[in-house]
């Protein structure tokens, strides 16, 4: 993956990348702007102007938390009466991007700084397991990373604007199965983390088994998103008790 | 109403601006904290295993938590994945959880 080749390759290579990033994220693009537009409807229900609402979209972009937040939005607003709880259950929901981030740390380590940076402060579950996964596979490149992010980000705040300005209620996105389309990838990608690491003892079964346990046991027992955070530790855990030294090359 | 299109609220702003910041926090820290590591051994292991075992637990409750038709349309979905390319595996699963909701499951 050196990307500093001659001229005209490197242009036609980093064209190439940027295409196969956008086509990779294409699928759960399709799948997210419906919620784009929901969370724009929804806003504007709860008494944000639009461009308000483009502007949580453009800022906070996490839509699990902004769902969660427009739900506790209450009129009028002031920080003692739900504003600090928004902010706080925010937090909490995007608790699990502390452990996608370092977890994604080791993978864009020879990307550009500035470029590197972009991505881990606008990283998503979606731009970032596939971002993983190509890691796994041919390895990531600055044009492959930007060519993925670039339209994903930028859908996500056009469609907020369109369903705030439209008004028009789309209809619930479950109705055609666009809520699906996230779990359906990530369980595809699942699939590939397990066959990508070819391991004769099953530790990634394992660790996959585990978190799927660890997952079901602390969303019953305890409320809100901790089941994310307990799992990929747990998940971690078990892949640390699983390490023996003679278990792969170690580079310094 | 038209007139409320560009308004920015103050107190709605500081809000958003609030839940950006912790958002921005949340994404970076992890980050930060792993580039000042070096993962060698048992924790290079611990951070590797990291990425199936968050996919697992964020998809676990939607898959299988749901109801009867998204835990069908997920099974149909791995199954198609050990076939297929990634695409037609995700029209599986789509298309199969429209259906079983449509016949009620």
């Amino acid at each position: 993956m050196n990307t500093r080749q001659t001229h005209p390759a490197l242009e036609q290579s980093a064209r190439a990348e940027a295409w196969r990033g956008f086509l990779d994220i294409l699928p759960l693009l399709g799948g997210a702007a419906p919620f784009a537009i929901l969370i724009g409807s929804l806003a504007v229900d709860r008494g944000l102007t639009p461009t308000e609402a483009v502007l949580m979209s453009a800022t906070v972009y996490a839509g699990g938390a902004q769902f969660i937040a427009l739900e506790q939005w209450a009129e009028p607003l002031t920080l003692a009466t739900g504003g600090l709880s928004i902010i706080a259950a925010t937090a909490l929901v995007n608790l699990r991007h502390v452990l996608m981030g370092a977890a994604l740390a080791p993978h864009v380590a020879r990307l550009p700084r500035r470029k590197r940076l972009f991505f881990v402060a606008i990283h998503t579950d979606e731009t970032w397991a596939i971002a993983l996964r190509r890691s796994a596979g041919p390895g990531l490149t600055t044009p492959y990373v930007m060519g993925m992010i670039i339209p994903f980000y930028l859908q996500w705040w056009l469609f907020t604007g369109l369903g705030a300005v439209s008004g028009a209620w789309i209809g619930d996105p479950a109705q055609y199965g666009f809520d699906f389309v996230f779990p359906a990838a990530f369980l595809t990608l699942i699939l590939g983390f397990w066959r990508a690491i070819p391991d004769a003892l099953g530790r990634q079964s394992i660790v996959i088994a585990v978190s799927l346990g660890v997952a079901l046991a602390v969303h019953s027992l305890v409320e809100g998103p901790w089941y994310i955070f307990s799992a990929g530790l747990a998940g971690a855990a078990t892949g640390a008790a699983l390490w023996k030294p003679e278990s792969g090359p170690e580079p310094a | 109403m038209t007139q409320d299109i560009f308004t920015l609220g103050g107190v709605t702003t500081a809000v958003i601006l609030g839940m950006a910041a912790v958002t921005l926090a949340t994404r970076l820290s992890g980050y930060a904290l792993a580039r000042r590591i070096a993962f060698h051994g048992r924790l290079k292991a611990a951070l590797e295993a990291m990425p199936a075992a968050i996919l697992t637990a964020i998809v676990t409750p939607l898959i299988l938590l749901e109801g009867p038709a998204e835990a069908i349309a997920g099974a149909l979905t791995v199954l198609a994945a050990l076939r297929l390319p990634t695409l037609a595996a995700i029209a599986v699963g789509v298309a199969s959880v429209v259906g079983l909701r449509l016949i009620g499951l």
